[in-house]
């Protein structure tokens, strides 16, 4: 079993099993990123990546294993440390995880702006009757929200358009749109399922330097699955490499590289 | 288009990001005008329909007879179209005037003013409406208003949360049986009436959400719809709670501060009482919608895996939009059974359903104005045009299905909400 420990993770997934009937797609994972870390998730086909995923924000409940979460690091004070399996993805967001999805799943119908004021979901406090009687707490609040949102749109060059429906837009901008609408959460850790697939090498790099640009900004951690290999080596501080839902190596991207077992999970023995 | 990162955008609107200024339309082509022209021409047409019951055609009922208007058509029509243009074509006269082409002087009477003279306009004729008409037909639109602020209700779950339900009656029959019965053993007046009606029906739309919280698509469906049919059943068998079949006669109308009023006055009351909740109902619903509740509706209907991954709890949008719109339900019960004075288990029968979900269907799903229109057509057309009643289900049908052909995001398509204006009119 392969077990590469940082110093103080804040995320920490521990013999994490997911078993979908005779299936486990998720078997014994092991996996722990620290702060401001950028770590990959790479493997094969269905070797079990989003499910994994899955499993941390909340969508599906994992079989066994322990799911931690502490921004100031598990190991520092146990007291603030939030244990995620069970719980539900609106819960999980709200601790401060959020994520997009391999497949874009945007509010279609919806404009950019309330695709990104939906993200302010779990942090937003205007009560029923606030609402119903537009009270001036509850209009600051929404003001202040929709200044919010168009500061994150403004990083993807897409605030001039807010009032554009998701649905109209291009590709491309739709993959921004979900970063900015996860950005919107005001999340700590950010779990992207392959942010760069579909996109043209010009496209890959623009969104790269995008995506060190809000990490920076926002201190963000980021956890990414991704299929671009040449993405991944060059973005990410750490590997994961999964296959048939086991971890198979950890390290950094040179070790990866060289790493056997990774070279025959991908070429054949 | 020089920018690299955009150079997918060809694929789907070439010019969308090419503009600097934000929110202006388009310079639109000759075919994309000519069909909106067309939209604008044929939505006159519709609007047509209800004028049709007082402008166009009179009945003479005494000889049961139709006398026809037809230069009033034409009159309408234009005035219909003027209306309609002066919508369709808003942003671009707005945006013509700012670049100082043309129609400069109108620009603060197309941007701003017509909305409030929209609504002095609709206000002040809601208020003369009843001393100006014949007695039967402000009983009528009073019947048309109980119904606007039921499929209102049912727009919260089938507009804004996208939950198919069929079981609306169920509040809807919850109020009107509740208020029936409590001014029948309590002698309970109209306007706390319409309190308990609220409160019951919220009850009863929280029941519905609950039993089918797990329910998604046409399964949601079906299980609405049996719940429905078990409160007409139960209220058809129960005789010692709801009289059975037989039904409660002899419901209180309003007072006027315990004065007695006449059947005339009555009616006239009643439709304030109407006119008065429609407009509290059109308010709420707008600012629910344009608040953290709403937008966690539509996300929900728009994707609810992606939407509950963003902070919205789903088992709470599912209540909501069944808590709110029952309660919406249980009001317009109580007005309906105060205002037919009599009522039987017929109020929950699977036909009121399907009727307030084709007015939110035929109106426009999640668009106030168009479930407004919607009633009017479904509820207030046929009970004009009662010589054509034996024709009335076969135009219905047909209606449908050329909604569902060439419209079918209704007569009145659901708008966004502009933010950004809303946030600077507040400045």
């Amino acid at each position: 079993m392969i077990r590469a420990l940082v110093k103080n993770p804040i995320l920490s997934v521990r013999d994490l099993t997911m078993r979908f009937g005779g299936l486990d797609a998720v078997k014994k994972i092991t996996l722990e990123i620290a702060e401001d870390e950028i770590v990959s998730l790479i493997g094969p086909n269905g070797a079990g990546k989003t499910t994994l995923f899955n499993c941390i924000t909340g969508i599906y409940t994992p079989t066994s294993g322990i799911i931690e979460y502490n921004p100031s690091g598990i190991y520092s004070n146990s007291d603030t440390t939030h244990h995620i399996n069970g719980k539900k993805p609106h819960e999980v967001v709200g601790l401060g995880l959020a994520r997009t999805f391999q497949n874009v799943r945007l509010f279609k119908e919806l404009t950019i702006l309330e695709n990104v004021l939906v993200g302010f979901q779990s942090r937003l406090r205007m009560s029923l009757p606030g609402v119903l009687l537009q009270t001036h707490k509850n209009s600051l609040e929404e003001k202040e929200i929709v200044a919010t949102s168009l500061e994150i749109l403004k990083y993807f060059k897409l605030d001039t358009h807010a009032h554009t429906r998701a649905k109209n837009l291009p590709y491309g901008k739709q993959k921004e749109l979900e970063i900015a609408r996860a950005l919107a959460t005001k999340s700590k850790m950010l779990f992207l399922d392959e942010p760069v697939a579909g996109l043209n090498t010009q496209e890959t790099d623009l969104l790269r330097n995008l995506i060190a640009k809000i990490r920076e900004e926002f201190q963000l951690t980021i956890l990414l699955i991704e299929h671009d290999m040449n993405f991944v080596m060059n973005f990410s501080q750490r590997i994961y490499v999964m296959d048939y839902g086991e971890l198979i190596a950890v390290g950094t991207p040179d070790e990866i590289r060289s790493n056997p077992a990774v070279i025959a999970a991908y070429l054949g023995e | 288009m020089n920018d690299p990162n955009l150079s997918h955008s060809s694929r789907s609107d070439s010019s969308l990001f090419t503009k600097k200024e934000p929110h202006l339309p388009r310079q639109p082509s000759a075919k994309t005008l000519a069909k909106r022209l067309a939209s604008v021409l044929i939505n006159a047409s519709l609007l047509l329909l209800p004028a049709l019951t007082f402008i166009i055609v009179r009945v003479n009922t005494v000889q049961n007879t139709l006398e026809w208007r037809l230069l009033n058509v034409v009159w309408f029509w234009l005035l219909f179209v003027f209306f309609l243009l002066f919508f369709e074509f808003k942003p671009h006269m707005a945006a013509l005037s700012k670049s100082g082409r043309v129609l400069r002087r109108l620009r603060g009477v197309y941007q701003y003013r017509h909305n409030i003279l929209l609504q002095i306009f609709l206000i002040g004729g809601a208020v003369l409406l009843p001393f100006i008409i014949p007695f039967y037909y402000v009983k009528i639109i009073t019947f048309t208003l109980v119904y606007a602020i039921f499929a209102l209700g049912l727009n919260y779950s089938v507009g804004y949360g996208g939950f198919l339900n069929l079981g609306h009656a169920m509040p809807f029959a919850a109020g009107a049986y509740c208020f029936a019965l409590l001014n029948k053993y309590s002698a309970l007046p109209v306007l706390p009436g319409l309190l308990c009606g609220a409160i019951v029906g919220l009850i009863f739309g929280a029941i519905v959400a609950l039993l089918t919280l797990r329910l998604r698509g046409d399964y949601l469906a079906i299980v609405t719809l049996a719940l429905g049919e078990i409160g007409n059943i139960v209220l058809s068998n129960w005789d010692s709670f709801s009289n059975g079949v037989r039904g409660i006669a002899g419901i209180a109308q309003p007072k006027l501060f315990f004065i007695e009023l006449t059947l005339q006055q009555r009616a006239i009351m009643l439709y304030f009482y109407a006119v008065s909740i429609l407009i509290v109902g059109i308010v709420v619903s707008h600012r629910l919608l344009c608040s953290r509740f709403g937008r966690a509706w539509e996300a929900y209907r728009e994707d609810h895996i992606a939407a509950e991954s963003m902070g919205v709890h789903v088992s709470w949008v599912r209540l909501s939009v069944f808590m709110i719109g029952g309660c919406y339900a249980g009001v317009a019960g109580v007005l309906y059974a105060s205002s037919s004075a009599f009522i039987n288990p017929s109020v929950s029968q699977i036909l009121i359903s399907i009727t307030v979900l084709s007015i939110v269907v035929l109106g426009g799903m999640g668009s106030i104005p168009g479930v407004i229109l919607g009633s009017i057509i479904v509820i207030l057309l046929p009970e004009m045009l009662r010589v054509f009643e034996l024709y009335r289900m076969l135009i219905f049908g047909a209606l449908l299905v050329i909604m569902m052909r060439y419209r079918t995001q209704g007569l009145i398509a659901h708008t966004r909400p502009q933010y950004l204006k809303r946030i600077s009119k507040t400045e």
